[in-house]
């Protein structure tokens, strides 16, 4: 990732069938691209996967199996998914969990994931070492109270758009203030061979 | 928002949040879909400048979702408006601006929904609903609030009829010379209960009713061989085709009548087309307001009186669906009104007995103005003849109409309005006196508290002797020409609120207050200038304000869209202050923005806008410093 230029992020979020990104499976994704320190609306993504309605993880993340009756096979949009984030920086809360069950189904289908990624907690945690938030009440770095320390809408939480959009709201925030603290994100990025977070 | 599985629930979320504030709530779901994605979602940290005024338009506006934005103008960055969640900023190029008019400033750290204008201004032109509500937005129009839709065939104002040619009665006409036992042959074979003498070129000359052969023929009074010439009424009251139903019913009250000749041009010197009946008016009109004011002159006591004002308050709060129906229910108030007026004036006069001398009763301030859409003061200023013993009789005789209107229930005196009637009362050489003296020294004459003494009218006695303390007031005004300027200078006091933000009404000096007082804040500095310009003009007469704006646009031309833009923001503030005044049973004045809804309030807003820009163009006619 070049520092100096402005690259296209991609803020994703996937909701699974458990935690364990060599076993379990997709069921749903939702991206939305960031460019230039906006949400660009015009540039999203969103895929409900028919492969695994049976499983109870379908009634946690509340899709009805008549929507995943109607979705896509995991091939059809784990493939569009990629060719949608391109060569884009990957964006998550907890990011590592996301970015690793993405490309396990990408290994099956013959594909790869190299995208760097850059995880919303760790711009957060490296903020906090900096003083960033000094005067701020900050309850925890998880997604519910980021978005409550920045005033975004818990709309459709829990569901892989919702989820994305909170993120890519409290993101735009994180860059900004990274940019004023003089933390440079680059420094921050991850790869999909780091061990993942625990979710 | 109902729609498809794919679209993306982040779009979906957007658009979910446009479709709660208008004009984005008139959009179809499909269209707010496609604005939404056509978008941006991005952070601005308080004092970040979006848009600089005078730079051209981007490719995006912006949806406030949370935070505010202010947009200020000029080297002073004045404050033009404040806007908080659902409101938009740079979206003038929608409606044809190049540049923006004002500059943006991010009020506090915010979310804006940055929308394509392109695809806007297209989903405009898809729907004239949002395309009117956009140019209320950038104060050029009056708001559809939706409630218009209410006043359609079968309401009151009798849908969209423009004139009064299928209310028409066939007409029964002849000549003067015939007998009454003629004529009465005529209506009975017609079955119409009016006969129309005509003369020459059948120009009206005089009329036959049914009521006038019960009361001299039957009554024995006239023989049946009487020329109708002998008992026919005139002159006759005349209208044009083109004249409204409404405007007929006002004639009929102004005249007490019960039937109008419909004329080629209006005047009774032209060919007559028809007869226009009373009842043919109510049948087309489901109301009634001519027998309101007949019960009114019929009315047998005060507190009588006060019930039919209770009548008249619901039948204006059913018949003002819109602004559009001031100017309207402003007339047809103000006729009723007057009649409870009258009514109460005709009590007093039998117990004070037969004038001495020559007098006058003349409303003042908005009753003189026929402003009279809610229960208001009635005071009125008696003139009367130069002797003592008339001038002690108007005296006695005003205080009696004090308390019958007051037993009607009619508001007690504003401050500005004597209250005592002895300090209304003056004779015609006292008044003129009054009027030299406060041209001559306004400020000694604490001119501020005597405004509503130029607004007034003739309500009852002799019209004449008003016109003599008018010509002296206009001599000594035109000896005096900076006495106008002084006017105003003073009508440029009391500036409207500049916005109105999350319920509350915002001042130039970021002052934001509960409660708006629409007499003071908006109708009397419109009702100020207007006098001013009306004084200017060399009038007197007494007119209502939106008159006064319309006769100055004529005389003031280069004014003229500052006119009409100030006669729209009145029509407006009139409109909310009667709609809550008639609901809560009071004088309106005071208002609760936070009780509007958003749309209202864009409209009020506008108002206040168009009213600050006639307060502008004032100060800079008569070279004040804006």
């Amino acid at each position: 990732m070049d520092s100096k230029a402005d690259p296209r992020y991609v803020v994703f979020d996937c909701e699974t069938t458990g935690l364990d990104p060599s076993k379990d499976g997709i069921l749903t994704i939702g991206a939305v691209a960031v460019r230039d320190g906006e949400i660009c609306l015009d540039d999203e993504f969103d895929a409900i996967l028919s492969d695994w309605r049976m499983t109870s993880a379908v009634l946690v993340h509340g899709i009805t199996q008549a929507e995943a009756a109607t979705g896509e096979t995991e091939a059809q949009a784990v493939n569009k998914f990629l060719d949608y984030v391109g060569d884009a920086v990957l964006v998550g809360h907890h990011v590592g969990f996301d970015q690793k069950i993405v490309a396990h189904a990408a290994r099956r289908l013959g594909r790869d994931l190299p995208n760097p990624a850059l995880d919303t907690m760790r711009i957060a945690l490296a903020l906090e070492e900096r003083g960033a938030f000094e005067g701020r009440e900050i309850r925890g770095f998880d997604l519910d109270n980021l978005g409550a320390l920045f005033d975004v809408e818990p709309h459709d939480r829990h569901t892989a758009s919702g989820d994305a959009f909170i993120t890519a709201q409290i993101f735009i925030r994180l860059e900004r203030m990274a940019r004023k603290a003089g933390i440079d994100l680059a420094t921050l990025l991850e790869g999909d061979e780091e061990p993942a977070d625990a979710r | 928002m109902a729609a498809a599985l794919k679209t993306s629930a982040i779009i979906l979320r957007v658009a979910d949040f446009l479709k709660g504030f208008p004009p984005f709530s008139y959009l179809p779901d499909e269209a707010l879909l496609e604005l939404a994605r056509s978008g941006r979602v991005q952070f601005s940290e308080k004092g970040e400048i979006l848009f600089d005024q005078g730079t051209a338009h981007g490719r995006y506006f912006y949806v406030i979702n949370k935070g505010s934005v202010r947009l200020v103008r000029g080297e002073k960055q004045k404050l033009s408006d404040l806007r908080g969640p659902g409101d938009f900023v740079g979206a003038g190029a929608v409606l044809g601006e190049e540049s923006h008019t004002d500059s943006a400033l991010v009020d506090e750290d915010s979310i804006l929904y940055a929308l394509d204008v392109s695809v806007f201004t297209r989903l405009c032109t898809e729907s004239p609903r949002v395309g009117r509500f956009l140019k209320v937005y950038f104060a050029s129009e009056e708001v559809d609030t939706g409630t218009a839709q209410r006043s359609g065939p079968s309401g009151w104002r009798g849908g969209t009829e423009k004139h009064l040619a299928r209310l028409q009665a066939g007409l029964v006409a002849g000549a003067a010379s015939l007998t009454v036992r003629e004529a009465a042959e005529a209506m009975r074979a017609a079955d119409n209960p009016v006969f129309l003498v005509v003369e020459a070129g059948e120009n009206p000359a005089g009329v036959l009713t049914d009521t006038d052969l019960r009361n001299e023929i039957a009554t024995g009074r006239v023989p049946t061989e009487a020329a109708v010439n002998d008992i026919m009424r005139r002159p006759v009251i005349t209208v044009s085709p083109q004249t409204t139903p409404q405007n007929a019913l006002l004639a009929m009250i102004r005249h007490g009548i019960r039937h109008l000749c419909v004329t080629e041009d209006g005047t009774p010197q032209s060919r007559a087309l028809g007869m226009i009946s009373e009842r043919s008016i109510s049948l087309s009109q489901r109301r009634d307001p001519l027998a309101l004011v007949q019960e009114i002159r019929r009315a047998d006591s005060p507190s009588s009186l006060r019930t039919m004002g209770g009548e008249l308050d619901l039948l204006l709060a059913g018949d003002l669906p819109s602004p559009d129906d001031v100017p309207w229910c402003t007339h047809l108030a103000a006729e009723t009104r007057r009649a409870m007026f009258r009514r109460v004036e005709s009590w007093a006069r039998e117990k004070a007995g037969p004038a001495p001398g020559s007098f006058a009763l003349a409303l003042t301030g908005q009753a003189g103005r026929g402003e009279l859409l809610t229960a208001t003061n009635m005071a009125a200023a008696g003139l009367t003849s130069e002797d003592e013993k008339t001038r002690t009789w108007t005296q006695d005789f005003l205080g009696r109409i004090d308390e019958g209107l007051a037993a009607a229930g009619f508001p007690a005196a504003p401050a500005a309005i004597p209250e005592e009637a002895g300090a209304r009362c003056r004779t015609v050489g006292e008044w003129c006196e009054f009027f030299r003296s406060l041209v001559r020294d306004p400020m000694g004459g604490e001119i501020w508290q005597q405004m509503a003494m130029f607004d007034l009218s003739v309500v009852a006695g002799d019209p004449a002797l008003l016109e003599t303390v008018f010509t002296a007031l206009r001599d000594e005004m035109a000896a005096r020409p900076n006495f106008i300027r002084l006017l105003a200078n003073d009508a440029l006091g009391n500036l409207p609120p500049v916005t109105i933000y999350e319920g509350y009404a915002v001042e130039a000096d970021g002052l934001a207050r509960e409660t708006i007082d629409l007499q003071d804040h908006a109708l009397g500095p419109v009702s100020d200038v207007a006098r001013v310009f009306h004084l200017d003009g060399g009038d007197l007469g007494t007119t209502g304000t939106l008159e006064r704006l319309a006769a100055a646009a004529v005389r003031f031309p280069q004014g003229a869209d500052i006119f009409a833009q100030g006669a729209r923001a009145f029509r407006v503030a009139q409109y909310f202050r009667a709609g809550q005044g008639l609901r809560d049973g009071d004088d309106g004045h005071e208002l609760r923005p936070a009780a509007l809804s958003r749309t209202e309030q864009v409209q009020l807003k506008s108002a206040f806008r168009d009213i600050g820009a006639l307060i502008a163009f004032t100060a800079n006619h008569y070279g004040f410093k804006g």
